[in-house]
């Protein structure tokens, strides 16, 4: 897998399906506990992020809603749901925490 | 007597996991030389006083024997144990009568079982062929030397476990560490079975049959009591193994007779594709508070729903603070199959439960519908703490540990089916 090193991953629960405000599907992206509260300051709407969980991966377009600004990731048309590879979890998850240590 | 497995032209692994599932004895091991008992594995020891390994003295005493032949040593046992819902240590001893071919108080006593395959989720991966050939057991082995005739079978590659006799199986892991790789979370073994729901409809779209329910007796059937299979409850074949008997009727006849009408071949496909197909235990049996009766309702989460997933999923639900908990497909008076259409997750595999097995727990499931900027009139939240406790994490897991083919699956892109809502 290709991935694009400036591309920051994100915890993304896919249970949380929802919408932008022009209709665009999207997921929450929440911070806390799947993210690290810090990183919400780095975030910038266009850019593209990788969006995953444990199981699925792929690549997003930040989106921030008009409501309570929920930051949201639309899944970039081209991309797909891709199945993590062993150890990919991992290593997302630590770059995750590595930006958000350079915060 | 011919290798049954002889008939079906490809991967005899699945086979093998076929009739370690339905545990009716379809495929044995490769009879000794002269022996023609199809019910006995090997002939019986020679070091057992009296016995003479002609076949024709054999014959003469099975013909005596007034009781069916061919159950006491038969992987049909082993079937039948691992079929039930919990491991009972006693079980291998079946009635307390003296037995022709071993049988308590002899030395050839049914070894010890594996862990009820109820409790595992069959794990995704491609076999490989070129070391799942079958040679038969082992010159020399025999039920007592060997947990499954089976796991004696020459493994190879990432199905061979250790920690199980069914290489197929791979055992719940509860801690919450993050999981990777091919993998598939059930319950915690020990975990109470959370109540059966019926995913029939998402079967049916499958084409696969409806998944059997199977009730295991909690007690004696009535006196006189009969039924269709002439198992254990109208003193049939299984009269005599009693409440293991009844195991074997309820369970692994009706499954055989599911092979039987689906044929083999579409559940081969199925099980090669990864699909799960379950055919679990039903606590409830016919409980009418199944779905949608009683106000139950179907919750589904997208995934394999692992402790770590849950507890990463806790969030504070907007528009609904403080409410905090991990996002779940559910309303009322919805099948399975219209919540997985409607929700479309991208995942393979979904995990359902209910929210009365939830408020069980003490987990109650609240509507929150997201009504801005666009509606997501299912979405609902099993409320939890926050952050997850591991011990709650693994718990709420448990709950969700009924797995099922996501057959909306969404290869891209976001979104609800809405047009569900209007089929209701």
């Amino acid at each position: 897998m290709s991935d694009d090193p400036a591309l920051l991953p994100l915890y993304v629960d896919w249970n949380t399906n929802t919408a932008t405000d022009d209709g665009q599907g999207a997921y929450g992206i929440y911070f806390g506990v799947a993210n690290p509260p810090a990183l919400e300051a780095k975030l910038k709407v266009g850019s593209k992020v990788i969006m995953h969980d444990m199981e699925l991966r792929c690549e997003g377009i930040l989106h921030r809603s008009s409501w309570r600004g929920q930051w949201l990731g639309v899944p970039t048309p081209e991309s797909r749901f891709e199945e993590l590879e062993p150890g990919e979890y991992e290593r997302l998850e630590a770059e995750t925490k590595r930006a958000a240590d350079e915060v | 007597m011919s290798d049954p497995t002889d008939s079906f032209p490809s991967n005899p692994d699945l086979y093998r996991l076929l009739a370690q599932m339905y545990g009716v004895g379809l495929f044995t091991p490769p009879l000794a030389s002269g022996w023609s008992d199809p019910s006995l594995a090997l002939p019986p020891g020679s070091d057992l006083p009296g016995f003479d390994k002609s076949p024709a003295v054999l014959e003469a005493l099975s013909a005596a024997d007034p009781r069916p032949p061919g159950f006491y040593r038969s992987t049909a046992l082993l079937g039948a144990r691992a079929l039930l819902p919990t491991p009972d240590p006693n079980l291998p001893t079946i009635g307390q009568q003296a037995m022709l071919f071993g049988g308590p108080g002899s030395t050839l006593t049914l070894p010890p079982l594996p862990a009820p395959w109820s409790d595992y989720v069959r794990a995704r991966y491609t076999p490989d062929s070129s070391l799942a050939s079958n040679t038969g057991a082992p010159a020399g082995s025999d039920l007592t030397s060997a947990g499954n005739p089976f796991a004696s079978l020459p493994m190879g590659g990432p199905q061979s476990v250790s920690t199980t006799s069914n290489p197929y199986l791979i055992p719940v892991r509860a801690d919450s560490t993050p999981m990777t790789g091919p993998q598939a979370i059930s319950r915690p073994i020990g975990e109470p079975p959370v109540p059966s729901v019926d995913p029939s409809d998402i079967f049916a779209r499958a084409g696969l049959p409806r998944p059997l329910p199977m009730s295991v007796p909690t007690s004696p059937p009535a006196s006189g009591a009969t039924d269709d299979h002439g198992g254990a409850n109208s003193g049939g074949p299984l009269a005599f193994l009693g409440p293991v008997g009844a195991a074997i009727r309820s369970a692994a006849v009706p499954a055989a007779e599911a092979v039987a009408a689906m044929g083999v071949g579409p559940l081969l496909a199925a099980l090669a594709s990864g699909a799960a197909v379950l055919f679990y235990p039903s606590k409830l049996g016919d409980d009418s508070c199944t779905p949608p009766n009683c106000g139950n309702q179907y919750v589904l989460r997208g995934g394999l729903a692992a402790p770590a997933d849950i507890q990463k999923g806790v969030t504070v639900v907007k528009g609904f603070e403080p409410m905090t908990g991990f996002s779940v497909t559910s309303a009322p008076n919805m099948t399975l199959d219209q919540l997985a259409k409607y929700a479309q997750y991208p995942n393979a595999m979904i995990s359902f439960t209910t929210t009365q097995e939830l408020a069980r727990m003490g987990y109650p499931v609240a509507p929150t519908p997201l009504s801005h900027p666009h509606p997501d009139p299912l979405h609902s939240t099993v409320q939890t703490p926050m952050p997850l406790p591991d011990a709650e994490a693994q718990a709420i897991g448990g709950a969700f540990g009924r797995k099922m083919p996501n057959l909306y699956r969404r290869e891209r892109g976001a979104g609800k089916n809405l047009s569900v809502l209007n089929e209701r």
